[in-house]
């Protein structure tokens, strides 16, 4: 067999057969007909419509045969279509191009073979219509112009199906377009009509064209009514004029700024609004002007109500700055309204920084930007204090609090002197309390030798006086003890050692305790304690209140009283501590100076009891220390209940991030791509944070920790390239796998970036977007911290925290094991406390520095404050510092993923550290 | 261990004084009196005593440095210290801890309880038992 040539417009050719949309379709009675009609006028057993393909001959209709199609090269119509006569052999085995051809030497023994090529409308040539025989004989002329004649009704046929095709295609086009269109619309109108801003587009001669519904809501006109309605109508007469004019420059194409206007209700009232507008020009003509308006009567009539009292705020000797949200402004901000003199004084700013925003003054006093999470915080409605705000040497106290409308005010004090004196009072009682005692030390040491009659027995009435001597020191020792408590706990130094104990186990303490005291007392000391969980606090502490009110209780009893110390739950989230006594009782007026300082109710009780009269405060400050609360309940003559409450032990869990899944964050403006994933990712087992913004995405990353990233190609603020940069350029952040997604595909320069894994179009596969994140996911070595702690409860708490952050954790109890395991595992981060049996944290620390680990970065934890010089002595790469029960959770958090992100850029090292030894646990 | 020997640090005479009575008359120790950082060190080498109680507030050597040169002297490094203290504030007790102090007592202190609270510092099990 010779194949056939291929014809010069092939390509064309076989795109119009596709465009045909023909090949591989059911038989049609049309061509059928016209393929019978074909064969019997020439007389032949077979006749064939045949599409020639790129690769094949395919029968769009066949008699006489049943095969569907044939190799190109075996094809005859190959030849046929490269004229455009008719093609006519009369005998195939005489012709040498077909004579070893399988269909002449064999089944269906083909010798007369006549083809017409079939035009299409186009000028291709699509294939033939054929008649075979098996004997050798030519067609008539008659017979070749009949078969010419209905080979172009087949062609003809063909075109038309195609036509028909096409116009059903585009019918459907246009009735989703159309479906769409008003879908489309639909959501417009929607959002048009939910917007909280005054929307409305007006024609060149200012009648309404459109309003939205706030719009007829704010002005109380209904959509009927507005449609013949012109825009001067609800504008207040007063500000007709200068609107006016804004309009003429409007329609003359010069753009406004921000409009404020005075627009007038239906009822008459006004309402003052803000806004822009935009006017739309046709070939150069004004065709509609549109605005939208925010209505900010409330903010104005809160802003005159307070110029009212500018006078008053003038003079006042605390500084005060009210400041006005913008938050249309991108980013949102505070503009300054107002100041006063005291602010402009102690903050050095003038009348001229009036309007400028927050961010300027901020960046003008070189302030803590911290302050912008107190403006956050404000949301929760609260005032917020902000304490010692450095500002060039100075000291502020702050509070922020809401002013009527959206204002924000800011009250500050210049507090630098009193930090100084307050310094200075720390230095007095730290001297105080130590050139005091020593002298006692040695009264209280004398008076105790001769009382005990160590140096001899003393006569009856001098061991009387030696006994109050003696007694009146003691109570001096606890005054000055007292005194410096409450020092401490009002300058809130109070230094609370938190651990876990059962309410149980305090009650049992404090009995233990004061079963003696009770005894000398004959009072019955009797306790009721449910079986709680544990609560978290300073026990010591604690002890000390418990003590102090159990004493009490036992110094206002009779003989033969009984004082019982309850514990028990008083809801799911607090335990409550009772202490009942069968005493005289406390009058209703009293009960408020109770827990006053130096208060015992009636001045002839001191000698009675012997009291310092500060023990209740005391113990109201530390439990409100605990979050707590102290109160008593007494009717006089009944005796009292002096009870305190304090909070279960809280675990916050960590935000965006829980322990189980890992964090996946996406990041897509495109809900149905959001919805898909979502789900996807969630069914997965992931946490899925999502941001639709660039912006968004930022903010989260700054407060969770994402495992892996599905970023959007595309992004209404950017590209997912630019949040890429973005991702890479925070060092805790380089290797987060990433996986894009959108129609778009990133520029091919991304996959140079390792940890770029993939990239799915508009379809998104499933399983492969499943396996590709796991992949990645596996792929990563995890950040590997090292945390030596003894306490077993607050390692437990620790690694808790780390492998929430998606670390890896070893442990040790000790300090020797904790070098051990150091070296044997190369930790990307040690977090040590610096109290340790045995080899201390010094001595950890020390040793490591002689090793590979000396750049290690260090989290110590520590519940000492310590010196400089201590700090110095426990450092060894970037090392944090925090103190124990003094900071939070989240301090401990950002201190971790602080260090982190001072990993090297080419972090994981290689090569990778060497697996970690079967066992992590040294005991 | 059972105390035999007793060494007080003290700046302060009487002080020093009322410890001795306490530790000899109801501790039933022996007791050899230092007042000043200096001294300790050069006595303890000599006197070998079983535990030393160091007061921390000393004009010169101070506690927290005494102690540091009795663990730089072979002959005393291994002597355990009680720290005495007037200023018995809560972080100030865990440094000394760290310091590598044996325990920490404070100031005023009862003579007829300090022997006891000695031992028990010494030899927590004895207490127990």
């Amino acid at each position: 067999v010779i194949g056939a040539p291929l014809p010069p417009d092939e390509e064309e050719r076989l795109e119009a057969l596709k465009r045909a949309d023909i090949l591989d379709t059911p038989p049609e009675q049309a061509f059928d007909d016209l393929t019978r009609l074909a064969a019997k006028l020439c007389g032949t057993p077979i006749a064939l419509v045949a599409l020639v393909d790129r690769d094949r001959q395919w029968f769009k209709s066949k008699i006489g045969i049943s095969i569907a199609q044939t190799p190109r090269e075996q094809s005859f119509c190959a030849h046929a279509i490269l004229g455009n006569d008719p093609f006519h052999i009369a005998d195939a085995a005489a012709d040498a191009r077909f004579a070893d051809h399988p269909w002449v030497t064999g089944d269906p023994n083909i010798r007369l073979y006549a083809a017409v090529p079939l035009f299409t409308r186009d000028q291709h040539k699509l294939g033939t219509l054929c008649v075979l025989d098996r004997v050798a004989r030519p067609l008539s002329a008659e017979q070749v112009d009949t078969l010419s004649v209905l080979a172009r009704q087949v062609a003809a046929q063909i075109d038309l199906r195609a036509s028909a095709g096409n116009l059903r295609r585009t019918n459907a086009a246009l009735t989703f377009a159309v479906r769409e269109a008003r879908a489309a619309k639909e959501q417009l109108d929607d959002l048009l009509d939910n917007a909280s801003d005054l929307i409305q587009s007006l024609g060149a001669d200012g009648r309404i064209l459109y309003a939205n519904r706030a719009w007829r809501e704010a002005l109380g006109y209904t959509a009927a009514e507005i449609s013949k309605m012109r825009f001067e109508q609800v504008i207040a007469p007063e500000d007709l004029k200068r609107m006016n004019k804004m309009w003429a420059a409007l329609t003359r194409g010069e753009p406004l700024g921000l409009v404020e206007a005075t627009l007038l209700r239906k009822d008459g009232g006004r309402v003052i609004v803000e806004g822009g507008a935009t006017c739309r020009f046709v070939d150069g003509k004004p065709m509609a002007v549109r605005s939208i308006f925010r209505d900010i009567t409330a903010r104005k009539h809160h802003e005159e109500r307070f110029l009212r009292y500018a006078d008053v705020v003038e003079a006042m000797q605390i500084g005060l700055l009210v400041w006005r949200p913008e938050l249309s402004a991108e980013p949102s901000t505070f503009r300054l309204l107002a100041t006063n003199r005291a602010a402009r004084e102690l903050l050095g700013i003038t009348e001229h920084h009036l309007n400028a925003t927050y961010h300027q003054i901020a960046a003008l006093l070189a302030a803590t930007p911290a302050i912008d999470a107190y403006f956050q915080a404000l949301d929760s409605g609260e005032v917020v204090v902000v304490r010692d705000l450095d500002h060039k040497n100075r000291v502020f106290n702050a509070s922020i609090f809401r002013l009527p409308g959206p204002l924000i005010g800011v009250a500050f004090d210049d507090v630098t002197g009193q930090k100084a004196v307050d310094r200075l009072k720390d230095e007095f009682v730290s001297t105080v309390s130590h050139e005091l005692r020593t002298p006692l030390t040695s009264i209280r040491g004398a008076l105790g030798l001769l009382e005990a009659g160590v140096l001899g027995a003393l006569p009856t009435d001098a061991l009387e006086v030696v006994r109050i001597a003696r007694s009146n020191t003691d109570r001096l020792v606890r005054l000055i003890n007292d005194i410096l408590d409450l020092e401490k706990i009002e300058a809130g130094k109070l230094e609370l050692k938190t651990s876990t104990f059962t309410p149980a186990g305090l009650v049992a303490a404090t009995a233990r305790m004061l079963q003696g005291v009770a005894e000398e007392a004959r009072v019955a000391l009797h306790t009721d304690v449910a079986d709680l969980d544990a609560i978290e606090g300073d026990e010591d502490r604690l002890v000390q209140v418990l003590t102090n009110l159990v004493s009490n209780a036992i110094k206002f009893s009779e003989p033969g009283d009984v004082v019982t110390i309850r514990a028990q739950q008083v809801s799911n989230a607090r335990v409550r501590f009772s202490v009942e006594d069968q005493g005289e009782g406390i009058a209703e007026q009293d009960i408020p100076k109770l827990f006053g300082k130096f208060q015992q109710l009636d001045a002839s009780d001191k000698r009675r009891r012997g009291g310092t009269g500060l023990g209740l405060s005391i113990s109201k400050a530390i439990v409100e220390d605990h979050g707590g609360a102290i109160g008593v309940t007494s009717a006089h003559g009944r005796g009292s209940t002096f009870w305190f409450e304090l909070p279960n032990v809280e675990r916050p869990s960590l935000p965006s991030i829980s322990p189980g899944g890992s964090s996946v964050l996406l990041v897509t403006d495109d809900l149905a791509c959001a919805m898909k994933l979502g789900s996807l990712l969630v069914q997965e087992g992931y946490t899925v944070e999502r941001a639709s913004s660039l912006c968004d995405a930022e903010q989260l990353i700054e407060t969770g920790m994402p495992r892996a990233a599905v970023v959007a190609s595309q992004l209404p603020d950017g590209d997912g390239v630019a949040f890429l940069r973005k991702l890479r350029a925070r060092r805790g952040l380089r290797n987060l796998p990433v996986i894009f997604v959108g129609s778009l595909a990133p520029p091919p320069g991304v996959f140079a970036d390792r940890f770029v894994v993939g990239h799915e179009g508009e379809r998104i596969d499933p399983r492969r977007f499943t396996a590709t994140l796991r992949w990645a996911l596996r792929a990563r070595t995890l950040p590997r911290t090292l945390v030596i702690e003894d306490d077993a409860s607050a390692r437990a708490v620790v690694v808790r925290q780390l492998t929430a952050l998606g670390f890896e954790c070893l442990q040790a109890a000790n300090g020797v094991d904790g070098i051990r395991l150091a070296r044997a595992s190369a930790p990307d981060l040690i977090v040590l406390d610096a109290r340790l049996p045995g080899l201390d944290g010094y001595g950890v620390v020390e040793t490591l520095r002689t090793e590979a680990s000396r750049d290690t970065p260090l989290l110590m934890y520590t519940a000492l404050d310590l010196s400089p010089t201590e700090r110095r002595a426990l450092t060894l790469g970037p090392t944090r510092f925090v103190t124990k029960s003094r900071s939070s959770e989240g301090d401990f958090v950002a201190a971790a993923r602080e260090l982190l992100a001072t990993l090297s850029p080419t972090w994981p090292p290689t090569p990778p550290p060497p697996p970690a030894p079967p066992s992590l646990k040294y005991r | 261990m059972t105390i035999r020997k007793i060494m007080m640090v003290d700046d302060e005479p009487h002080i020093r004084r009322i410890g001795e009575l306490s530790l000899r008359g109801v501790g039933k120790w022996q007791v050899v009196l230092a007042g000043s950082g200096r001294e300790a060190i050069e006595l303890a080498q000599r006197e070998r005593p079983d535990v030393i109680l160091l007061d921390v507030m000393m004009p010169g050597m101070d506690g927290p440095a005494t102690l540091a040169g009795l663990r730089d002297t072979p002959e005393t490094a291994v002597i355990p210290v009680i720290f005495l203290t007037a200023k018995a504030q809560r972080h100030e007790v865990e440094r000394y801890r760290m310091l590598g102090a044996a325990g920490v007592l404070t100031k005023p202190f009862d003579p007829m309880t300090l022997p006891e609270e000695v031992r028990a510092i010494i030899d927590p099990g004895e207490d127990l038992a």
